[in-house]
């Protein structure tokens, strides 16, 4: 037992021999930061920048998007162009907070073990990316990325998509009750089926193809999963976009 | 000092009772009755059944039925677990022996012993992945050991699997001793051991069945991370009971580190699991938060993880086995207070600098530089505190291999932690993010102070609990040197990959055109990839040294410590 | 933009002074010399043997 702290100043003793307080004072010391830093985020009205052209995921993007998270596409992919000159010159316009605003989850990334995926849509063609997919080294030999073709084979499932659809409008993605009523619907049409107006109608710029081109008209992972890539980075009109406007 | 089996030390109680109040033997074993904890958890085990049934008849996948039918699995062994223990337990459970605390350590021995098989299994799918880097046929085109799915398998079984089961049997331990009382909790104990343990099985197989959050180091879905949390608040009311049944008057540092790791992971998995899962029959969930705020999220999560996982917890392991065994008491007591209150106030705030010159607000990102920075003094504050334990007796390096690899540990942390501040400067760090660099950094954290304390406290409490002399001290050089080597490997083959890489990105020719595509810089990468995957194994290669060694211990005869202690050696609880 | 500004402000001036004087005081506390023998007792709780 110690007796030495009778002095006139309390001590350290206090949060020694008491848990319930070293709890309290250790909730304490950790909820500054992360008070701080986390809060303001969600009502500093600049942290998302006022942009045209970001929408909600089709049916299909959405499915892709998905079959991406599974995959751990984002552990060598990042989808985050930093404003470095280099950067920029080799992917295109620097990021946006708009840009993935409606990702849940975020799909930024951390590592490069491949190049930058955030403006991709475009750039290849499809059969590009079904050739990369199936076998990466046949289109470009010295890659390290893992091959894919079971994606091409396996059929799409996607009976519960609207239940998609209404778990993110539950978290803030504004789809319509329409868009959730018409999501298998859409899913199709956007795959090649008919009824590709009233998907354009609902998801601006939409790109309507059968990828795969399988011969029985089944829509399958990669077709998902490509539709998602095509879109990338493309929803923003960087030609009526103001740098200036949102230096922040 | 004195190890005392807890089996046995249950029977010199109960004599020691029957004497003193001149009952006879068999009294008291009849009077064994049903405690509500065993029949409250029983029930709830088979609630938990019949739920996980209900939800397997309606599962949307393949890899969810798979999940329900693990729960079921679990909750009945658990039940089953329940009956099992009753038959085998003495009715009572003393507090004390003759005025000795009566420690459980079976819950220790079973984690302990978990974590090096976890250990095993994680170092093996690293090896693996760095194999896949370096020769990519080696994902054989299937979607369950691709890169993408091994990859969270790895990072998570060597942090939570392998660091979390350490974390855990020596924070049961430490509370023990250092409160000099017997562990709070009856069935409590076994359920945190068994439930983190389950949890891992669930997490780790759905990654390569491809159910993930993509959240990095917080890949689980919806429904394990909820039984995670009830395992958590459990292990959190374990080690609050333990210190408030202490005998000393003080609560010691390495409880605080602990105490510190143990809430502060319960806030990050709560934060960082806020989601809305698309039905009770799908493993899927959808983040609340999306874009910025997720990404912000998320590195205040990941990096405290680092921080209260990887850094706090095992600092607590320091503060206690270091001590122990140099037996000198550490070097600075006042030190380890500011040590610990600048470490847990300055840590939280560094998360930002994951996300340097993304779409993440400029003050968010200054404010995670400059945190990072000031970080690096009670880094410091710690490593010295560690190191200088051993002033006065630094020729212990020399004869206890195991002391060795714990001082050793601490100076890879310090390094580490002067290599962190360093990458969290922008500048420094517009170079070295998404590069490999950010791998070296890692493992030198990872593999020379996570894994090295792990090992030498292991070296420790495996002898002390099962009350055996470790096998070979040889064998422990040996783990040390090749293990040393390879983090040497790895760390040096990642710096050079790194950099090379974020040179290679920002080259120029002279005309001002780019100078490498991104096939040019993967390509420069390869014989580094082969340089890592070779020091992986090395490291790999000295676990399997330590698995033999402490299989060997394990196999040899108890020491004979107390009469009591010899004459029975049962099984823990 | 004003809130940002505002709280920008006051992290630089009195924020800083606040947190600083917190740290000093917190380890003008831990070193104040009277309260030695307590910590001095509890470094040893690992090496007490029972």
């Amino acid at each position: 037992m110690s007796n030495s702290s009778g002095f006139s100043l309390p001590s350290h003793k206090f949060f020694e021999t008491n848990s319930m307080f070293l709890l309290l004072g250790i909730v304490v010391a950790i909820a500054i930061g992360g008070i701080v830093e986390i809060v303001p985020l969600f009502y500093l009205k600049n942290t998302i920048e006022e942009v045209k052209g970001v929408r909600p995921y089709s049916p299909l993007e959405l499915a892709g998007f998905n079959i991406y998270v599974r995959e751990g596409c984002y552990l060598c992919h990042s989808q985050m162009i930093r404003p470095l000159r280099d950067e920029v010159e080799r992917y295109g316009h620097y990021s946006l907070a708009a840009e993935s605003m409606y990702d849940h989850p975020f799909q930024w990334g951390s590592k490069r073990n491949g190049p930058d995926l955030a403006r991709i849509g475009g750039k290849y063609s499809d059969d590009w990316h079904l050739a990369h997919m199936a076998d990466p080294r046949s289109v470009s030999p010295a890659s390290i990325m893992p091959g894919y073709p079971f994606l091409a084979q396996t059929p799409l499932d996607y009976k519960h998509i609207d239940e998609d659809l209404i778990a993110l409008r539950r978290v803030g993605v504004p789809y319509t009750q329409e868009a959730i009523d018409h999501a298998v619907d859409d899913l199709r049409a956007q795959g090649g089926a008919k009824g590709g107006d009233a998907l354009k109608a609902r998801y601006s710029k939409v790109i309507v193809r059968d990828v795969s081109g399988n011969p029985n008209g089944e829509i399958t992972e990669a077709d998902a999963l490509i539709a998602y890539l095509q879109q990338l980075g493309s929803h923003v009109d960087f030609k009526l976009y103001n740098d200036a406007a949102n230096i922040r | 000092m004195i190890e005392i089996n807890e089996g046995a030390a249950d029977n010199g109680q109960f004599l020691c009772v029957c004497a003193k109040e001149g009952l006879i033997v068999t009294t008291s074993v009849a009077a064994k009755s049903v405690r509500p904890g065993e029949m409250g958890l029983g029930v709830v085990l088979l609630a938990l059944a019949f739920i996980w049934i209900y939800i397997f008849s309606k599962a949307y996948t393949g890899a969810y039925e798979f999940h329900a039918a693990l729960f079921v699995l679990a909750s009945l062994t658990g039940a089953a677990g329940i009956v099992w223990r009753y038959d085998r337990r003495e009715a009572d459970t003393p507090l004390t022996i003759d005025g000795r605390p009566n420690y459980n350590m079976g819950p220790v021995k079973f984690l302990s012993l978990a974590s090096l098989f976890w250990g095993f299994a994680g170092m093996t799918v690293g090896l693996i992945i760095a194999c896949e880097l370096a020769f990519p046929w080696l994902n054989f085109d299937t979607a369950y050991i691709n890169f993408g799915r091994l990859r969270p398998l790895h990072t998570s079984a060597v942090i939570f699997a392998f660091g979390g089961n350490v974390l855990i049997a020596t924070s049961f331990y430490v509370v023990q001793r250092t409160s000099r009382a017997r562990l709070a909790g009856d069935l409590a104990p076994w359920f945190v051991a068994l439930g983190y343990n389950f949890f891992i099985v669930v997490a780790g197989t759905g990654y390569l069945l491809g159910i993930t959050r993509s959240h990095e180091y917080a890949e689980p879905e919806w429904y394990a991370i909820a039984f995670l949390v009830v395992v958590w608040v459990t292990y959190l009311l374990v080690f609050l009971g333990t210190l408030a049944r202490r005998v000393e008057p003080h609560i010691y540092v390495a409880n605080w580190f602990y105490l510190a790791f143990i809430v502060t992971i319960a806030v990050l998995v709560l934060g960082n699991n806020t989601e809305m899962p698309v039905s009770i029959f799908s493993s899927k969930s959808y983040p609340l938060w999306s874009g910025v705020q997720d990404a912000m999220i998320q590195w205040w999560y990941g990096h405290n993880a680092v921080g209260f996982f990887l850094t706090a917890g095992f600092l607590a392991i320091m503060y206690y086995f270091v001590p122990k065994r140099a037996e000198r008491p550490i070097y600075s007591y006042r030190l380890s207070i500011i040590h610990f209150w600048a470490l847990i106030f300055l840590y939280i705030w560094a998360g930002p600098h994951h996300l340097h010159y993304t779409a993440l607000p400029d003050w968010a990102q200054t404010l995670g530089m400059t945190f990072s920075i000031m970080l690096w003094m009670p880094s410091w504050g710690g490593m010295i505190n560690g190191l200088m334990t051993l002033s006065g007796a630094w020729d212990k390096l020399r004869t206890d291999p195991v002391l060795r690899m714990l001082v050793v540990s601490i100076a890879f942390y310090g390094m580490a932690t002067f290599e962190g501040p360093l990458m969290s400067v922008k500048e420094v760090n517009s170079l070295s993010h998404y590069t490999d660099w950010n791998i070296g950094h890692v493992h030198s954290g990872a593999l020379g102070w996570v894994a090295f304390v792990s090992f030498g406290a292991l070296y420790c409490l495996i002898p002390w609990v099962f009350n055996r002399k470790l096998y070979s001290n040889l064998l422990v050089d040996w783990h040390f040197w090749i293990a040393t080597i390879g983090i040497v490997f790895y760390i040096s083959a990642m710096w050079v990959a790194g950099i090379m890489q974020g040179l290679m990105w920002r080259a120029y020719t002279p005309e001002g055109y780019l100078e490498y595509s991104f096939i040019e810089t993967t390509q420069a990468m390869h014989p580094m990839y082969v340089i890592r995957a070779l020091g992986g194994a090395m490291f790999l290669a000295g676990l399997l040294i330590m698995i033999f060694n402490i299989y060997k211990t394990l196999a040899s005869p108890a020491i004979a410590v107390a009469p009591e202690a010899s004459a029975q050696l049962a099984p823990a609880e | 933009m004003s809130d940002y500004e505002f709280w920008r402000g006051v992290a630089a001036s009195w924020g800083s002074l606040y947190f600083g004087v917190i740290f000093f005081a917190a380890v003008g506390f831990v070193l104040w010399p009277s309260r030695k023998r307590f910590y001095e007792d509890a470094a040893q709780i690992p090496l007490k043997d029972d």
